[in-house]
């Protein structure tokens, strides 16, 4: 069992759970069965001042097995309105998921990277075509207030 | 899971700089210590496997991204070193680093530490800390015995104190505590000065003694003469003979390089190895000095030496002369320069069959079954594993390395069966939402019919409708449904025969398991039915 992708997500784990306290818009980051190291899930935290606020967005990450020489498969499983997120499937169209990832980066940081996603939409490569379109037209208002519909409508089960 | 991970976080906050070090003797890829460490053009370092292997794949370096290739890896030996070297060492520095943070209220935990280390590939002066941490355990259970109001107590005290000095760096320095075990052991041979033990015996030992040896031979010679006068009075001057490396007499070297050396000739009386000398108990060695190897022989060595100096007489060194003499000193000392292995070349897998593949497997000794592409993944991954090999300064041997390919040929089936099961299932599920659809466009089908056979029943809406829409629509699904079986059966039938390959090899490795199986359980029978008795008592 004791293969290098295991080592290395074993290693991640322990430093996850150290690290716990120095990650702001993390709220959970661990394997979905403590005996499969391969699947995992994660919990972002809508970040302050931005249209997301109050959003709790779970995250699926499937680890290959040649990882960390390829990346992670991530995508978001609340629905969730971002230019760069497929409204459906919840796909990422993040490049360092993609083509620029590397082996130095860890799931930690691959979390903190799509966090920064959120607030940061790159609306020329989108998978979410109506919400690039307000983006690219410059309608702030109306961009923000469609997240945040959808922020509330499926982020925040708590309080419907 | 029985292995053991560490991180550079398990290093305390207070050690800084530790974590530091720690993580950069990292590879980022693997997060291990590096093991064969090699530098890319852009200074970054990683471990050998872990690049080839990234290398495969992409041409840039992992950390910087900056374009590069295999070519131009070159190994970085010191970081290597350093890195296998803080390896070792990492569990006792951890231990001393955290005991040195603990307060001073628990000092019957950090004896437990100190305890339990595995202290044989330590330095002296580390085993001697250990044997401080008994004697201290024992001193500090014999006052439990007594009262527990001698807090007062010189031994205690100084433990504490002990565990006080490793946090300000003097680690392993040795205080009153350990004297009653030292003076019987070591103690005379202690020259450091952070060692300052008011020892009468150490400091007549270290200033009379011209030749100074070993520690461990001072400690042995002990054992050998129990009277120290003795031994204090004993004086050596045995040195190396620069050509033969013999120990002679120092004031000997000239007649015996004149007589023997520069003529070719073995010295008959002084020809054993300086370090084999050193080995020897004292009488023995001052014997030689005045006789030679002829008696000295029949002179008992220290105890624990004498696997290693049979060793090395049963080997004889001769030598006859300078023309074989650097070859023969170097594979001596252990230095004799070792012919880098060379490389296995990459292989262009698109312009080799199978055949050719096959063959080039069986060249380097690992199994030829499978399609092409599990053979040319095979290749790549033994060519992964022997260069890095070959960079590595604590190389495995091929053997290990084949077993290795075994874990991995395991752990690859593995994975192919599972994508294979998983990529059935979805077949499966696809089939099953299609007949569902069928079923359900039959349905309304059927509906639509009844509708537009009584068509004076319904309204005129659902009426045109049902004639116009639905019999159409649902030629369409049923032409769709159709393609779709279609598709799924051509997808079948096109993998029946990777699926037929795949389900002979399995049934093929099984078969290979069961019969290794057997004979290991024979080999076991034939071995326990010799000796009945001892296993049972064993396991009681």
């Amino acid at each position: 069992m004791s293969t290098a992708v295991h080592r290395r997500m074993l290693k991640e784990y322990m430093a996850i759970q150290k690290n716990s306290a120095t990650r702001p818009h993390l709220e959970l980051l661990e394997p979905v069965q403590e005996d499969d190291l391969l699947h995992w899930q994660a919990i972002l935290l809508g970040t302050a001042d931005s249209a997301y606020e109050g959003g709790k967005f779970h995250l699926d990450i499937v680890i290959p097995s040649s990882y960390p020489i390829q990346p992670p498969t991530i995508h978001f499983t609340t629905k969730i309105c971002h230019p760069n997120v497929h409204f459906k499937t919840g796909e990422i169209c993040l490049d360092i998921l993609k083509s620029e990832w590397t082996p130095s980066w860890n799931l930690e940081s691959v979390c903190v990277a799509i966090s920064s996603l959120l607030t940061n939409p790159e609306p020329s490569s989108p998978l979410n075509c109506d919400a690039a379109n307000l983006l690219r037209c410059g309608d702030m208002a109306g961009y923000n207030s469609l997240v945040k519909m959808y922020t509330a409508l499926f982020a925040m089960p708590d309080e419907e | 899971m029985d292995f053991d991970i560490t991180d550079p976080s398990d290093w305390p906050k207070e050690f800084g700089p530790l974590r530091e070090i720690d993580s950069h003797l990292r590879c980022p890829i693997c997060k291990e210590y590096l093991r064969a460490a090699m530098m890319l053009q852009c200074h970054h370092n990683f471990c050998s496997e872990c690049i080839r292997r990234h290398l495969d794949k992409e041409s840039t370096c992992p950390a910087c991204r900056v374009s590069t290739s295999t070519s131009q890896l070159r190994r970085n030996v010191s970081l290597e070193e350093i890195a296998n070297n803080f390896g070792d060492v990492r569990q006792l520095l951890l231990k001393t680093v955290r005991e040195s943070l603990e307060p001073k209220s628990a000092p019957a935990q950090t004896l437990e530490c100190a305890e339990s280390m595995d202290i044989d590939d330590f330095t002296p002066q580390q085993k001697r800390r250990r044997i401080s941490a008994r004697v201290g355990k024992a001193l500090l259970s014999a006052q439990r015995g007594r009262t527990h109001e001698s807090d007062d107590n010189d031994h205690d005290d100084d433990f504490t104190m002990h565990s006080q000095e490793s946090s300000s760096g003097r680690k392993y320095s040795t205080r009153s505590s350990t004297r009653p075990v030292l003076r019987s052991r070591g103690g005379r041979s202690e020259t450091t000065p952070t060692e300052q033990v008011p020892n009468p015996q150490s400091a007549s030992s270290s200033q009379t003694s011209s030749y100074s040896l070993s520690e461990e031979h001072t400690s042995a010679s002990e054992q050998a003469s129990p009277t120290p006068a003795k031994e204090s009075t004993f004086k050596h001057t045995l040195v190396a003979c620069p050509v033969c490396t013999m120990a002679i007499p120092e004031a000997n070297t000239n007649s015996h390089l004149d007589k023997y050396c520069f003529s070719g000739k073995q010295d008959p009386i002084y020809n054993v190895a300086l370090s084999v000398v050193e080995t020897y108990s004292p009488q023995a060695i001052a014997t030689y000095e005045k006789d030679g190897s002829s008696k000295s022989v029949s002179l008992p060595a220290s105890p624990q030496r004498n696997t290693l100096r049979s060793a090395f007489s049963s080997s004889p060194v001769r030598f006859n002369g300078f023309a074989q003499q650097p070859s023969k000193l170097g594979a001596q000392s252990g230095a004799a320069p070792i012919p880098e292995p060379k490389r296995l070349p990459k292989l262009t897998y698109s312009v080799l069959n199978d055949k050719q593949l096959r063959k080039k497997l069986q060249e380097l000794g690992l199994p030829t079954h499978g399609d092409k592409q599990l053979m040319q993944r095979r290749h790549a991954e033994y060519l992964t594993l022997y260069n890095a090999n070959c960079d590595s300064t604590r190389p495995q041997t091929i053997a290990q390395l084949h077993k290795a390919m075994d874990n991995w040929e395991r752990t690859y089936m593995r994975d192919l069966n599972a994508k294979d099961a998983q990529r059935r299932a979805q077949e499966e599920q696809q089939q099953k939402y299609a007949q569902e659809l069928a079923q359900q466009k039959q349905q309304e089908d059927a509906a639509s019919t009844d509708v537009t056979n009584l068509p004076s029943s319904q309204s005129s809406n659902s009426g045109t409708t049902g004639t116009g829409f639905v019999p159409n629509q649902a030629n369409n699904n049923d032409v769709n449904v159709a393609i779709a079986s279609q598709a799924a059966q051509a997808h079948k039938l096109k993998n029946a025969d990777n699926y037929n390959d795949l389900i002979a090899d399995i049934r093929r490795r099984q078969q290979r398991e069961k019969d290794a199986k057997a004979k290991a359980a024979l080999e076991a029978n034939d071995a326990a039915s010799a000796p009945i008795q001892p296993p049972p008592q064993e396991e009681l």
